[in-house]
């Protein structure tokens, strides 16, 4: 074999090699994707499994809000069959716009019930209540972190299929660029607070 | 904090550092070589050649040394997490009761798993907890994510808020994830080996009992020569090293936490420790485990040269990275009390509202927001919801004014932006009375773009009666006096130039709205740089001249009532101690409202104790009628509060 056959191939070689470590990285960080947002479901699921226990702690020094917390019960379960149909097919638009509907209903009474909280300070006082509080924050805290760690997964991946060489591996298998999840789905949330800063 | 850049920065220097020992290493081999080989020649001057494989010898013994200090270590620190931990004095956390102590346990391992979704790490460190320390500390140790340990002191779990121990775990997971516990250990198995060397030439050099000296004295000579400078070298890089990821670590923090605050609120705490002289670990591992810890002798009085030697960055210097800027003497140090439980967390009813308005989208809206300052100090009106701060259908629900005033308040309680902190003030200081008070306004929501919310607030503040005008005044005034030091400067910045284009088109007319801006200009003035106030009336006449003029500007007399009000206000100053003005200075405004400004200004050099002397002086000059005057002549009392105000001074009983 000539010296330009071998360098031929020496370099060939160098180039593969380069290649495969490069899909390597790409499907890594894919994958990363993947589990950073089954991490988020995770945590929702939690939230729905918190709130009876919630409104049983209240239901012990609350007796006259009854329909409040009746309300607020029915709102839990039908925003998690909701979410579980959407799940299940999650390209139907008429199942999100029901989840997104249950959810909202589940927001305007755990914002009633928050009054309710405020109005009795013996429930406030107690230690259940404190303990249950502690995990809802826990529990929103780690909703928020996931979406979070799912953000940044999602930047090292794009950083990585953008990235000029490796984006040739990138577009030669497929690899498109990984969206990132918005902060909040209202317009109007997102308009107030940047025009008085 | 650009907290990207800044681990780039950080990985970079680490890999430079790194690169230098390699070259500290080579080099110390190479300077061996010549040094043994002049001494061997100077010692055997008869010999033709050096002896056989002696280059060879003394590199693979150099290189015995390091490699190997560097593999003990590791096998000493290989056995696990959960042992350098228990060295440290740590134990797991124990939540099993419902007392006080198990709840702190139990949140902070609520924390820890908080902080291993942000961070990806999989499976998350466990857990444990230094008992018997109250110093603010933590510690991570581990060989890899599978064994690692985060251990935080009880003093860390009881003073700590939760964004606290949030930025602190972070900053430990930050250590795990990019394994700086192993990078540590390694260095300093190679230092050690370096002192092995130094160690050699010290044993061949010393003499035995008897006073002689061994045969090869001369060679162990050159090795501590060669092997001090080797060992010094070592143990600067690793240093150096040390303090680059402790950086890593504070940016990575940053970045898992997304807010500055956390880890900065416990950095500053742990200066407060310090500054009390709170003593450092218990353990007597403490100092060996040094580079495993969140902070560790990082007082500012250090010398010199001990400077490179510190495993960790000066509280300063990372303090100024975390928040962009430096930050004077008094903003480093923040209160390390014990917190009681209740306050460590955030309120039931505030998790219940944290979870209704994105319930879909669920983005934990008080949480995750990249960059955005916050005002740290302002709590949001319990039962309000915060969506409708700015709702104008939002009307008052009664047609009782004091009720009116009331839900006003309230809604007012919930503004918490610098924008409607900057509404609300120019609202207040131009007060709707003073000329061209509609073109300054207009003014302001041009260069803001604000065309909404800056309507709404001016409303809101026009429809209070003066007595709630001056409660919003002042409560925002102590919101931006409490507020963190970035957020106070840049406050100072959008408000200066406000100030001057209100003095300029004020062009000699003085009224009460710049006794106003006058106070809050007094209030954002950046701290840093203020000589002590120790004034007394005789030697800050000027300035007490001038600030009593501009008072009876402020409440709005004029002609005879000035004349008279202003001979009553010297009288007194007089009586207590001012010498007596002379000439024009006596009631005649003098050339230009800027230097009379200045001058007033200047009355913050009066000590502490004079002021109130001041102050008394104005009071008794006015008349008793006009100072209860609320609904006719609400001046008199406004101005004399905000003296009160800007002067720190308690407010005195006829004015409540």
């Amino acid at each position: 074999m000539s010296m330009t056959q071998i360098v031929t191939l020496v370099v060939l070689a160098v180039v593969g090699l380069w290649m495969l470590a490069a899909y390597n990285r790409l499907v890594k960080a894919r994958n990363e994707i993947g589990n950073a947002f089954a991490q988020i479901d995770v945590q929702l699921k939690r939230r729905y499994d918190l709130i009876p226990n919630l409104v049983d702690v209240a239901r012990k020094y609350v007796q006259h809000e009854r329909d409040t917390l009746e309300a607020v019960i029915a709102a839990r379960n039908g925003a998690k069959s909701a979410s579980e149909s959407a799940a299940a097919k999650p390209a139907d638009a008429a199942r999100i716009g029901a989840l997104a509907g249950a959810e909202g209903t589940l927001a305007g009474l755990m914002n009633k019930l928050a009054v309710v909280v405020e109005a009795y300070p013996a429930l406030k006082a107690d230690g259940t209540l404190r303990d249950l509080s502690e995990e809802l924050n826990h529990t929103e805290n780690r909703i928020a972190f996931a979406r979070q760690a799912f953000n940044d997964v999602v930047l090292d991946y794009n950083n990585a299929a953008q990235q000029v060489p490796t984006n040739i591996v990138a577009s030669l298998f497929g690899f498109k660029d990984a969206a990132m999840l918005q902060a909040t789905a209202s317009e109007a949330e997102r308009q107030a607070p940047r025009v008085s800063l | 904090m650009r907290f990207r850049r800044h681990q780039e920065v950080a990985q970079e220097q680490t890999r430079t550092l790194l690169a230098l020992f390699v070259l500290v290493v080579v080099g110390l081999v190479i300077a061996i070589n010549l040094v043994l080989a002049a001494i061997y020649w100077i010692s055997f001057p008869y010999a033709h050649a050096l002896p056989r494989l002696f280059i060879e010898t003394n590199t693979a013994l150099v290189l015995l040394f390091v490699l190997g200090g560097c593999w003990v270590e590791s096998l000493r620190a290989s056995k696990g997490g959960p042992h350098v931990a228990s060295l440290a004095g740590a134990r797991p956390v124990q939540t099993g009761g419902h007392d006080e102590a198990s709840r702190r346990e139990k949140r902070f391992v609520n924390v820890v798993q908080e902080m291993a979704l942000a961070s990806g790490l999989r499976p998350p460190p466990q857990a444990w907890v230094l008992p018997r320390d109250d110093a603010i500390n933590a510690l991570a140790a581990g060989w890899g994510p599978d064994d690692s340990v985060v251990a935080v002191t009880r003093g860390a779990l009881e003073r700590l808020t939760r964004a606290e121990l949030q930025g602190v775990v972070a900053h430990e997971f930050s250590h795990i994830a990019y394994g700086d516990t192993r990078l540590n250990m390694r260095l300093v198995g190679m230092v050690w080996g370096l002192q092995m060397i130094w160690g050699l030439g010290q044993s061949l050099w010393s003499a035995d009992e008897r006073g002689r000296r061994h045969a090869g004295a001369l060679f162990g000579l050159g090795l501590i020569a060669v092997g001090s400078f080797g060992w010094l070298a070592g143990r600067l890089l690793q240093a150096a090293v040390s303090r680059q990821r402790e950086f890593l670590a504070d940016a990575s923090a940053v970045q898992f936490t997304r807010e500055v605050d956390g880890l900065g609120g416990a950095l500053r705490k742990i200066g407060d420790q310090q500054a009390r002289r709170v003593p450092g670990l218990a353990s007597t591992h403490a100092a060996a485990l040094a580079h495993l810890l969140l902070s560790h002798g990082t007082n500012t009085r250090r010398g010199g040269w001990r400077r490179w030697l510190a495993t960790h960055p000066t509280l300063a210097e990372r303090l100024a990275r975390l928040y962009g800027h430096e930050l004077a003497q008094d903003e480093q140090i923040l209160t390390a009390d014990p917190l009681p439980i209740a306050e460590l967390d955030e309120p039931p009813a505030e998790t219940l509202s944290r979870m209704a308005p994105n319930g879909a989208a669920g983005s934990g809206s008080g949480m995750a927001t990249a960059g955005a300052l916050r005002f740290e100090t302002i709590a949001p009106a319990r039962g309000s919801p915060e969506a409708h701060r700015h709702d104008a259908t939002q009307l008052p629900s009664s047609f009782d004014a004091a009720e009116r005033e009331r839900e006003a308040l309230a809604r007012i309680a919930l503004w918490h932006g610098p924008g409607e902190w900057q509404s609300a003030m120019l609202a207040l200081a131009i007060g709707g009375h003073a000329a061209g008070a509609a073109a300054h306004w207009r003014a302001y929501v041009q260069s803001t773009q604000d065309f909404t919310v800056a309507a709404t607030v001016r409303a809101e503040v026009e429809a209070l009666s003066a007595r709630g005008r001056r409660q919003v005044f002042e409560s925002l005034l102590q919101r931006a006096q409490s507020a963190t030091p970035a957020l106070r400067r840049r406050l100072w910045r959008e408000w200066s130039p406000r100030w001057r284009v209100l003095h300029e088109t004020a062009a000699g007319q003085h009224g009460p709205w710049t006794w106003r801006a006058f106070v809050i200009h007094h209030a954002l003035r950046p701290s840093p740089g203020r000589p002590p106030a120790r004034g007394n009336l005789a030697s800050e006449t000027a300035a007490v001249q001038a600030a009593t003029r501009a008072m009876a500007d402020a409440m709005a007399l004029d002609g005879d009532a000035r004349r008279a009000w202003l001979d009553a206000a010297w009288r007194g100053l007089i009586e207590m101690g001012m010498p007596a003005p002379r000439g024009p200075a006596a009631g005649l405004a003098p050339a230009t409202p800027q230097r009379e400004s200045m001058l007033a200004l200047r009355v913050r050099r009066l000590s502490p104790m004079q002021r109130p002397l001041l102050l008394r002086a104005w009071l008794m000059a006015t008349p008793h009628g006009r100072l209860l005057g609320d609904a006719t002549d609400p001046q008199a009392a406004d101005a004399l509060h905000l003296a009160c105000v800007a002067l720190d001074v308690p407010v005195p009983a006829p004015l409540n």
